[in-house]
């Protein structure tokens, strides 16, 4: 009796445990995949989505690791043969992307595509979609969570500034000129429109379009 | 036990198995799990920003000049304009129109590159970014992967670089009747750099995050971030003095050269080496600046949360009861001591015998 009763109890345990498995949670509501023009009006849709796809973050992946060649927006099926042929991400890999992006797989894409080792445990036992994402949070990438977490939308916009923030910090911050932007903005240049390294040619054309 | 009984405990045992594994296939039925939900179809083709993007009302933004406002020449015509010709709008009236029924132009674009779209309005379709572009107010701007451009504003005062991946909004560009230029920029995502200087013509200008209101005045080089699962985060780079407002919780801070805050209003130590340990202890992290004028005229003080003293505090404590006031006491001693004196003299005037104490006076 006491054997049956413990089976019994293992039984009611188990089915608690799996029947949701079986048919109760399902995938998140996913959006219809929004046809992008260009790389702007792709993250600006992605920043309003509530869960990113696979797809999605083959598209940006294979933007951050293109850099800055000129390649643009990517279909989602060329941009993962892209990173396959890369090794970014593994042929095994869904090859439509539909379903919903993990943290665990933003992560281990993030640290191929920035060449991120990690510590001890990610050269020993390689890397993980677990340890990649601790990895990526400890270098301030993404946040912390688990590996099964969905990820939004902006949260991939997000790191994906991110990671391309990481990938240039060695590289001189030219694109910000304190000096031209303060002189632009009190006007003192004829035209208050354009930075002191302008030429005369862009003053004309200034004054054209006045 | 006979026979009977052992029967009957079975049965019992048995129909409380049944009824353990019933309760918990109804647990197991009950637990919350997101509903499986058909594809969208037709999506918009343009997102929307959200109700929630737009401009919050006047009266719930807490912008405070935290410098002296210029001097503004008050000789100068109602109608005065920058050098660039263009006229900035008219009193009174926010999107004011610029003269000829056209909408009223705020900033010019430069330095573009790579892939920078505007739009006029929500309903418009979005257009590639030129350099020399002027924008009107109410246009929304997004940058792409690695893409950058500068709006230079016609307040004569002010530029904005907005770096990649950005969704910003020039939301008003209105000059009232004292002259000062409200400009509100409304950042929805990605990061700013931000350049305000002091001009003759007076410039009141903010960025709006989700979660700030970030007001500048005569400062240079504010970087703004504002990342959806992080949340705003503000830093000072050169020169001036910013005031951050969390409009949820209505608390604030000042952050000056070199400060970053959050959108927690928690400044961010970037850089610090340190030989031995020591106690990090933000005095007026948190709080609200009455709060903060309250524990700088009671330095002795810390009247907060908890029983923590403030450096150089003595046996009083914040923690219940009333602040003690070293102010207010040293105004009251004062007092005394002058009604001592105002007394003594008396005394001499009136007592011609009476002599005043020797040793040393109470004061």
């Amino acid at each position: 009796m006491n054997r049956l009763h413990s089976f019994s109890a293992i039984i009611a345990l188990a089915a608690a445990l799996l029947l949701p498995l079986a048919g109760g949670c399902q995938s998140p509501p996913m959006q219809a995949e929004m046809p992008a023009t260009n790389d702007a009006d792709f993250f600006m849709n992605l920043a309003y989505k509530d869960v990113a796809t696979l797809a999605d973050a083959y598209r940006a992946v294979a933007m951050l690791h293109a850099g800055d060649e000129d390649g643009g927006l990517m279909a989602p099926g060329e941009a993962r043969d892209y990173l396959v042929e890369r090794g970014v991400v593994p042929a095994s890999w869904s090859p439509t992307g539909g379903a919903a992006l993990t943290k665990g797989e933003l992560a281990y894409m993030i640290c191929q595509a920035l060449g991120i080792k990690g510590g001890v445990t990610m050269r020993v036992f390689g890397p993980s979609k677990r340890y990649c994402l601790y990895e990526a949070s400890y270098q301030q990438l993404m946040t912390g969570g688990s590996d099964y977490q969905y990820v939004t939308g902006g949260e991939l916009v997000s790191t994906i500034d991110r990671a391309d923030r990481y990938s240039r910090r060695n590289e001189p911050d030219d694109h910000f000129d304190e000096a031209a932007m303060t002189a632009a903005a009190i006007g003192t240049s004829d035209n208050n429109s354009t930075t002191a390294a302008a030429g005369d040619a862009d003053n004309a054309e200034e004054g054209e379009q006045q | 036990m006979n026979l009977a009984s052992g029967r009957i405990l079975t049965m019992s045992r048995l129909s409380f198995d049944a009824t353990l594994f019933c309760l918990a296939i109804i647990v197991a039925l009950a637990l919350p799990c997101p509903p499986a939900a058909a594809q969208q179809a037709d999506p918009p083709a343009s997102p929307t920003m959200p109700a929630t993007d737009a401009a919050p009302a006047a009266s719930t933004t807490t912008v405070t000049p935290v410098e002296t406002a210029p001097t503004v020449n008050n000789d100068a015509p109602a109608g005065d304009v920058p050098a660039n010709g263009a006229a900035v709008a008219d009193a009174n009236t926010a999107n004011a129109d610029g003269g000829d029924g056209q909408p009223a132009f705020a900033c010019t674009v430069a330095n573009v590159k790579r892939t920078v779209e505007w739009r006029p309005t929500e309903s418009d379709p979005w257009a590639p970014v030129k350099e020399g572009l002027t924008l009107p107010v109410g246009s929304d701007i997004r940058t792409g992967f690695r893409a950058v451009c500068s709006l230079v504003f016609k307040d004569a005062a002010s530029a904005v670089q907005l770096e990649p991946l950005t969704i910003i909004r020039i939301g008003e560009f209105t000059r009232a009747d004292d002259g000062r230029v409200r400009t509100r920029l409304y950042l929805k995502q990605g990061a700013t750099r931000s350049v305000v200087e002091k001009s003759r013509i007076e410039s009141d200008f903010a960025i709006i995050t989700p979660e700030i209101t970030l007001a500048v005045q005569g400062t240079r080089v504010i970087h703004t971030t504002h990342q959806s699962d992080r949340g705003t985060r503000v830093r000072l780079s050169n020169s001036g003095l910013i005031s951050v407002t969390n409009r949820l919780t209505g608390r604030g801070r000042q952050l000056r050269p070199g400060d970053s805050a959050t959108g927690l209003m928690l400044l961010a130590i970037e850089n610090a080496q340190f030989g031995a340990a020591v106690p990090i202890f933000d005095q007026y992290g948190g709080v609200t600046q009455n709060e903060q004028y309250s524990i700088l005229r009671g330095p002795q003080v810390y009247a907060g949360v908890g029983t923590q003293q403030a450096p150089g505090s003595t046996q009083f404590s914040g923690a219940g009861g009333t602040p003690f006031d070293m102010e207010l006491f040293w105004l009251q001693y004062m007092q005394y001591l002058e009604l001592y004196e105002e007394w003594i003299n008396w005394l001499e005037d009136n007592y011609p015998e009476y002599v005043p104490p020797s040793g040393p006076s109470i004061g």
